[in-house]
């Protein structure tokens, strides 16, 4: 299926960024700089960083998917992603980096442990959900970048896996974060402009934007309505209200506080991006992502016109983008730009899961718990160690993807929003959160996630997402073992800015 | 109609869109950038 011309732009594509982490290596000294590249990300790598790092890889593919079979009422979905990195900027990122420069956090388990004085109960519990929750996502990362390789090239699923795995690995490694916030740039520079350029011609394609719409409310009315009537009426229409507020909790809150998105914030340089980063955030991920939906909706109206036809898979939708521009540009030029388009927006995500799920293993585990005597060199190389650790134990995992990715994937956010939320938004604000309070409330959190996702996958449905009720759980928690619980110490309230303010007054 | 979808359906998601801009401007402007 693959021209010259594609291999030829996918080996450069790659080139650059081996080029960016042979760059990238040389500016690593100690483990703050591989960690957080010396606190030292300007405005636009780190913006693009945090879009980037909550773009992730089944984004091309799963939101024209979802465009494509749910209609307008799923749009909500480009409203709160986005508004994810928005919110992890001001609700988190303004007090942590401010704190973090002064108290020398690497990691968000340092804020944690440092706010609730629990060294290691809370450090070790937050550090193994969020490698259990980086490494799943991973996994799914790793499949969806097979996925593309192998419907590029007709390489065996394996092949496409060690190729990518052993480039991402290579840059990630030798180049910590200073390699993997450049190439991000690259990639996210790739990926807006991509789909600024070429989603417009799908949409084009499709007859545009007005002739679509009446296309889809001939399908069902209720696919160009703001959200499905409740209760849902059929598999395809769970978008009713109700659900609308829990998925927007899950992804602006959740995804907000996942461990590869929020340690971003303690590698900008400084605090005056916080300023303009959320509105530039906000305004760049949903064009890039509003565009995408609308191809998701022109391939609907091509497919029911019968001009388009999907492949005859169970997740036909998920080829709703890669069909819709084959149709609409058949210029082989552009489709090998698409096929890069692609493979930036799943690899940016993967490069950072793995970094984080290296420092969390390295510097909260191996060397705040059990090493604490550990020389910064050596913690330096268990990073390294795990980073290549982390690589193959997923990499291996996607090769035989476990049958229930899709469900551990969303299980995953979940988990991110049940255990890190309460923890972090009572740390920020709530002086009265103990320790206890934290511990209890991620303990809980995580045991609930659990236990309501798989009720509601195996059991029965619930009309809302099952995090929420996680949430909830984790909350009241917090709420009621702090109170019954000592407070923290003053100084330490003091000095991590603890207090119903986001800036210090 | 707005390109094809009700009015409701238009001004409720656009409007959605206008509100998050402006209080992430709002924001901008109120940032305090000395502390």
């Amino acid at each position: 299926m693959a021209e010259p011309i594609t291999f030829v732009l996918i080996g450069l594509y790659f080139v650059v960024l081996i080029a960016i982490g042979s760059w990238a290596s040389k500016k690593i000294h100690n483990t703050e700089d591989y960690i957080l590249a010396g606190r030292s990300l300007g405005f636009w790598v780190f913006t693009i960083l945090i879009v980037c790092s909550v773009c992730s890889g089944m984004t091309l593919l799963g939101v024209s998917g979802f465009g494509y079979s749910s209609g307008w009422p799923g749009i909500w979905e480009q409203i709160f992603v986005p508004l994810s990195a928005s919110f992890c900027i001001i609700v988190f990122g303004v007090k942590l980096q401010a704190v973090g420069k002064e108290r020398d956090y690497m990691t968000i388990q340092d804020y944690l442990a440092d706010r609730f004085e629990s060294p290691r109960v809370l450090r070790g519990l937050s550090a193994l959900s969020g490698i259990v929750v980086s490494l799943i996502y991973l996994v799914g990362q790793y499949t969806a970048i097979s996925i593309v390789l192998v419907w590029l090239f007709g390489i065996p699923h394996w092949m496409a896996l060690v190729i990518a795995g052993v480039i991402i690995t290579g840059y990630t490694v030798v180049g910590g974060l200073y390699a993997v916030s450049w190439t991000t740039l690259v990639q996210g520079g790739i990926l807006i402009l991509g789909v600024l350029f070429m989603a417009p011609f799908v949409v084009m394609s499709a007859g545009g934007l007005t002739h679509i719409n009446g296309v889809l409310a001939g399908v069902d009315p209720n696919f160009v309505e703001p959200w499905f009537p409740s209760p849902a009426y059929a598999e395809y229409a769970f978008a009713t209200p109700e659900f609308l507020v829990s998925f927007g909790i899950l992804l602006m809150v959740g995804l907000a506080c996942a461990p590869h998105v929020i340690n971003n914030v303690l590698a900008a340089k400084e605090s005056r991006y916080f300023k303009w980063s959320p509105v530039i955030a906000f305004g760049v991920y949903a064009a890039v992502m509003f565009l995408v939906k609308f191809t998701g909706f022109g391939v609907r109206a091509l497919v029911e016109e019968g001009t388009l036809v999907l492949p005859a898979t169970v997740n036909a939708q998920d080829f709703a983008f890669i069909s819709g521009v084959e149709y609409a540009m058949p210029n082989v030029a552009l489709w090998a730009l698409f096929a890069v388009i692609v493979l930036a927006a799943v690899m940016s995500t993967t490069d950072r899961l793995m970094l984080t799920v290296g420092t969390m293993f390295a510097w909260d585990i191996y060397r705040n718990i059990f090493r604490p005597s550990a020389p910064d060199k050596e913690v330096l190389i268990v990073s390294k160690v795990a980073v290549v650790a982390a690589a193959g134990g997923t990499l291996w995992l996607a090769i035989n993807p476990p049958p229930m990715l899709a469900w551990l994937i969303w299980m995953g956010i979940g988990v991110m929003l049940a255990t890190f939320a309460v923890p972090l938004l009572a740390g920020l604000y709530w002086r009265g959160a103990t320790g206890q309070g934290a511990i209890a409330s991620m303990g809980l959190g995580l045991v609930a996630a659990t236990v309501f996702g798989y009720w509601h996958q195996f059991v029965a449905p619930l009309p809302v997402h099952f995090s929420l009720y996680a949430l909830a759980a984790s909350a009241l928690a917090m709420v009621v073992v702090s109170l019954l619980t000592a407070p923290n110490s003053q100084d330490v309230l003091d000095n991590t800015r603890t207090g119903w303010f986001i800036q210090s007054r | 109609m707005f390109f094809g979808l009700p009015l409701h359906t238009g001004l409720i998601v656009g409007g959605a869109v206008v509100l998050v801009i402006v209080v992430l401007t709002l924001w901008g402007f109120s940032f305090g950038e000395a502390s």
